[in-house]
């Protein structure tokens, strides 16, 4: 077993509620959520983000419209949706079951 | 001097020099490759395109810059290499769930969650969809009145079903039902399929003959099927009820040199014997622990093969077939192994001759013979015979018996006599001497009346090493024997004028006349 697959892996789960998470409080540009991500090292590279980006938008929990850009083509400008809301919210709960069951077996 | 070219990414045009053109050719194509042609690959490529379209704007201080190589290598390092694109990838994970969904049939597997043991009632009542409470109350049923048959089962199950340790063993393990109406259900599609397949071909006869033929086949084939599930199933149920009553048998024999086993309690396996009588000292253990293997191993792949036959789990065949192997060889080259050093005990063989015993005189012309029982023995009793000499158990102890043989020859001396020959084999010869003269053996004359004992015995712990015992009554001529009924069982191949058999001797007077023992007529 490697370390890496397990951290992809644990990575791979908690991105998508990151994402929302970064969009529940304002709309962003997704440079802008690349930019959060990369900070909180929840990213390594920027490629992973733009695949997440397009399925949870076709899932419906995001939405985007083009915004024109001073230097290059129009860019996506990306929000949440009201089911996107409904989903995070419930990622928070589990999230915080989680959190509790470490918490626990690690105490 | 390089050659360079002119492209366009996502709406903006870029010079790019013939290394970097390669180099980012490769790059797309590898993310176009995994991402393929669908809606939201396409949309997926374009946003990446226009993320590295954005980069290339950063990098290039004015527009007739040249994207180079080393540009691109900083794209990837942004970017990311494919694999690394891929790698957390969600829609992957998504993948490997639906796949499961659709194709993991239910396994059986060892429930380390709910176990008490080794988790193998927990993943028998997963498997079957039956709760916990029952199989193991069935267990427990089996053991008390199985005869511990159960045990025997739980202890094969608990060595040859994997554990589910993964997630993706543990979904496996409560997998698509696999229950009896499951099992009636597959069955019932499989009737119906034959029935349908069935009326097809008789609609579909006459014109279309070559038609109605496949339908005969694909009818044919699925009637197997359904013949073949139902037989599996029934011939999966009676190896692993075989399997286990022979097992509890032969172990029970092993054990308590009977069987206490239910149907077969009053059934006599002392063969089982055999080692005790024939070997000294750790001889009888490894010969017993070779017997084990040499017939308990294949009894336990037999109880394993009709296990799956019945529930579907995973199994490294080859290693449990490599392991059922050896152990199987390892128990021959044992039982060979100790039965060649036992050799050596039979190699000398010796003979001791008691002095020619004459008779004292008594009234009448007539000897008779008669045999007395001197142990309370029934051939129905428990015994293990070979070639004459029985091991027998009487009130729990073992007693070492043999039949002596009983000859008529003439007497040259004129009196009637008795000769008694003892033989066995030994390490050498005087250890054959020895065991010989350890055969006890009694006889008595009350005047015409000779009695043999029935037996002769030898003291406990002696082993089997062939021992006979050989008495040859010798008669005058002129003089008779009188053959009771009870010396049927010692008598031996007695000369006589009329080539009568041993048997027919018997209850009657012959007479020892110049050509031989004769039937007297009297």
């Amino acid at each position: 077993m490697k370390i890496e697959n397990t951290k992809a892996q644990m990575r791979k789960g908690v991105l998508e509620y990151c994402i929302l998470s970064i969009l529940s409080n304002n709309h962003a540009y997704a440079s802008d959520i690349i930019k959060k991500l990369k900070e909180a090292k929840m990213i390594v590279v920027e490629g992973t983000l733009y695949p997440l980006l397009t399925r949870l938008k076709n899932a419906g929990l995001l939405s985007y419209r083009w915004e024109e850009s001073t230097q290059g083509p129009p860019r996506k400008y990306y929000a949440i949706t009201d089911t996107g809301r409904d989903f995070l919210g419930e990622l928070d709960g589990s999230w915080q079951e989680l959190v509790d069951a470490v918490t626990t077996i690690k105490s | 001097m390089k050659k360079t070219f002119t492209i366009n990414i996502s709406g903006s045009i870029f010079h790019i020099d013939e290394d970097a053109y390669d180099k980012l050719q490769t790059y797309l194509r590898s993310i176009n490759a995994h991402y393929g042609s669908s809606e939201e690959g396409r949309e997926i490529i374009a946003d990446i395109e226009s993320r590295i379209s954005e980069i290339f704007n950063e990098k290039l201080s004015s527009k007739d810059q040249v994207v180079t190589e080393s540009m691109i290598d900083e794209v990837v390092t942004i970017m990311g290499k494919p694999e690394e694109i891929f790698e957390t990838d969600s829609e992957e994970v998504e993948d490997d769930f639906k796949k499961q969904k659709v194709y993991k049939r239910r396994r059986l597997f060892r429930d380390p969650d709910h176990r008490v043991f080794g988790g193998v009632a927990s993943g028998l009542s997963a498997y079957f969809g039956i709760d916990v409470v029952v199989i193991r109350l069935i267990f427990v049923l089996l053991f008390i009145f199985g005869y511990g048959s159960s045990f025997l089962l739980y202890i094969i199950l608990w060595v040859v079903v994997p554990k589910a340790t993964t997630t993706a063993q543990k979904l496996e393990m409560k997998g698509e039902r696999v229950n009896i109406s499951n099992i009636e259900k597959s069955i019932k599609d499989e009737y119906e399929e034959v029935k349908k397949n069935f009326d097809n071909m008789r609609e579909k006869r006459g014109p279309q003959v070559r038609d109605g033929f496949d339908k005969g086949v694909d009818f044919a084939g699925s009637a197997l099927r359904l013949v073949l599930k139902v037989v599996l199933i029934i011939l999966g149920l009676g190896l692993i009820i075989a399997g286990i009553v022979s097992l509890l048998t032969f172990l029970g024999s092993l054990i308590f040199t009977t069987s206490v086993v239910g149907p077969f309690a009053n059934m006599h396996f002392s063969g089982m014997m055999m080692p005790e009588m024939l070997f000294t000292g750790m001889g009888i253990k490894l010969f017993s622990l070779g017997l084990t293997l040499v017939i308990g191993i294949p009894l336990l792949l037999l109880v394993f093969v009709g296990i799956k036959l019945l529930v579907k789990f995973k199994t490294n065949n080859k290693a449990i077939g490599l392991t059922a192997l050896a152990l199987w060889l390892g128990g021959i080259v044992l039982l060979i192994s100790v039965s060649l050093t036992q050799v050596k005990s039979y190699i000398g063989s010796g003979t001791t001759y008691a002095n020619t015993e004459i008779l004292d005189n008594f009234d009448g012309n007539t000897l008779y013979l008669r045999s007395e029982k001197n142990i309370d023995f029934n051939w129905q009793d428990e015994n293990f015979d070979f070639d004459g000499v029985k091991i027998i158990v009487k009130d729990d102890e073992k007693l070492v018996i043999g039949e002596p043989t009983l000859d008529v020859e003439k007497s040259n001396s004129g009196n009637f006599e008795l000769i008694m020959k003892k033989k066995s084999r030994g390490r050498n010869h005087d250890d054959a001497i020895d065991n010989a003269e350890e055969i006890k053996y009694t006889w008595k004359q009350v005047d015409s009346l000779l009695i043999f004992d029935q037996y002769f015995t030898l003291p406990e712990g002696d082993k089997w090493r062939n021992q006979k015992l050989m008495i040859t009554i010798k008669v005058p001529e002129g003089k008779a024997v009188y053959l009771d009924k009870s010396v049927k069982t010692i008598i031996h191949d007695i000369e006589n004028t009329s080539n009568t058999w041993d048997g027919d001797m018997i209850g009657k007077r012959w007479v020892m006349k110049k050509e031989g023992l004769t039937l007297s007529r009297d």
